[in-house]
């Protein structure tokens, strides 16, 4: 398998440095590398699994390689990344929203650990060619129960592809390549994709770059019901969330906290229930007043989230940072 | 340890039997006032926390139901679950470990319930 290094700022330093890391960690993987002229044809190659862009900045000349990877080798994941310099989220978005998964910047030479997270990206890439519509549903039932984080890229022959996003087992996030990701299309993605005839074929890229909205917010098993195939499901739609109100913390960013927080909750609950607005975070304060010390009381340590059920459903209330150190300062 | 509630056998049979389910270390049974009827739990845990858990939770499920009728709290913790329930004019505590099924609990909440409207019944 290859990886093509688009190397934009032609850093030779970074290229020999690249080849370097990548014959000591990787398992046969053949680095090519390349320029903004000469890039195109590599991407003609069948052997081809990822595609690395380096450059000193993130500009219009980057996206439009992005865009022409998303036209040649749409199920390719793409990697970048960036010499001296730091990504906001709306930039990270921006990259995501044209096939990138992983972005990250380096002074003078790439990490070691970035280097193996590429090659993960290369090495790990998993297609599943010939799936029906029924062995999609499998797939993304599989993935749930695995609490995978992934992209997977779905496509089908003279279609558009597609890009289903699962957070921690949970199906949140659905679009075309290349497209604003900010409508509510996804679950009307997902029927389109369910009610195909055609094979399907899957690429999956584990732990990717996140989308910062969800436009699926209804719980899994409707979406499995959906393509199952098992008549009309009774689900209802409700309104798209921030990934921030999943969690119930707008200030938290792609960070160690914004992926381990849900990892705990989800693990503990099976899934979040994401078809409703969350528990009032007044309430729960008042509830996690008597709840922390009842729970180290009982040695079941901090507490992490508070569910209540009443009349109207299930409602979750995740802890955010600030006042789990509320709880453990008091 | 586990004390009795008195002339109820079958409701004490039905939640002396959830709280014995696989992945639910314990449970406590108590009245409104917060007087412990029915415990259930491994020696470890001292009689003072349990005693402590419970006036907590009597505090937790009457702050929840001034918002409205509640009918269960779940409170998820680092290395477990705590289910508080009202069951008629009882209070139930269920300590459970993380990947406990919590449709289970949710049966044997059920059940304790159906046992308590049969003899309110008759």
């Amino acid at each position: 398998m290859k990886l093509l290094l688009i190397d934009l700022s032609n850093d030779v330093a970074f290229a020999r440095r690249l080849s370097l890391l990548v014959a000591k960690h990787s398992r046969g993987v053949q680095l090519i590398r390349a320029s903004l002229a000469d890039y195109i044809p590599h991407l003609r190659d069948s052997r081809l699994a990822s595609v690395l862009i380096n450059n000193d900045e993130l500009n219009e000349t980057v996206l439009n390689v992005c865009k022409s990877i998303l036209r040649q080798v749409p199920a390719a994941p793409v990697l970048f990344t960036l010499y001296r310099g730091e990504l906001s989220p709306e930039q990270l978005e921006v990259l995501r929203s044209h096939g990138v998964v992983m972005a990250t910047s380096y002074d003078f030479y790439p990490g070691e650990d970035a280097v193996r997270a590429m090659l993960g990206f290369t090495e790990g890439l998993r297609i599943r060619r010939g799936l029906c519509s029924l062995g999609l549903g499998r797939l993304l039932r599989n993935l749930a129960e695995g609490l995978a984080t992934v992209r997977l890229f779905v496509s089908a022959p003279g279609r558009q592809g597609a890009w289903i996003y699962l957070l921690n087992g949970v199906v949140c996030h659905a679009q075309h390549p290349g497209e604003d990701s900010s409508g509510d299309g996804g679950l009307a993605l997902l029927q389109e994709f369910a009610g195909l005839e055609e094979a399907l074929t899957c690429t999956l890229s584990e732990e990717p770059l996140l989308p910062r909205t969800c436009n699926i917010t209804t719980g899994n098993r409707v979406v499995f019901e959906l393509l199952g195939g098992g008549g009309e499901p009774p689900w209802k739609r409700s309104d798209t969330y921030e990934w921030a109100t999943i969690e119930e913390n707008p200030n938290l960013e792609q960070g160690s906290e914004y992926r381990q927080l849900p990892a705990q909750v989800t693990e503990n609950m099976g899934a979040i229930t994401q078809a409703r607005p969350p528990l009032d975070p007044s309430i729960a304060r008042v509830i996690a007043l008597p709840a922390r010390p009842m729970g180290l009381s009982m040695g079941l340590g901090a507490l992490v989230a508070i569910e209540i059920r009443n009349t109207e459903g299930r409602r979750v209330h995740v802890l955010t940072p600030e006042e789990r150190k509320e709880g453990e300062d008091a | 340890m586990h004390s009795g509630i008195g002339g109820d056998t079958m409701l004490e049979k039905a939640f002396l039997d959830l709280t014995r389910l696989d992945g639910i270390l314990g449970g406590v049974l108590f009245s409104r006032r917060g007087e412990i009827l029915l415990m259930q739990l491994p020696s470890v845990f001292s009689f003072d926390a349990v005693l402590e858990a419970v006036s907590l939770g009597v505090q937790a499920l009457s702050t929840a139901e001034a918002t409205g009728a509640v009918t269960e709290i779940t409170l998820h913790y680092e290395v477990g679950r705590i289910h508080l329930r009202r069951i008629g004019p009882y209070g139930a505590i269920v300590v459970a470990i993380g990947t406990m099924d919590r449709d289970v609990v949710e049966i044997g909440f059920n059940v304790v319930a159906a046992c308590l409207r049969q003899k309110s019944e008759s």
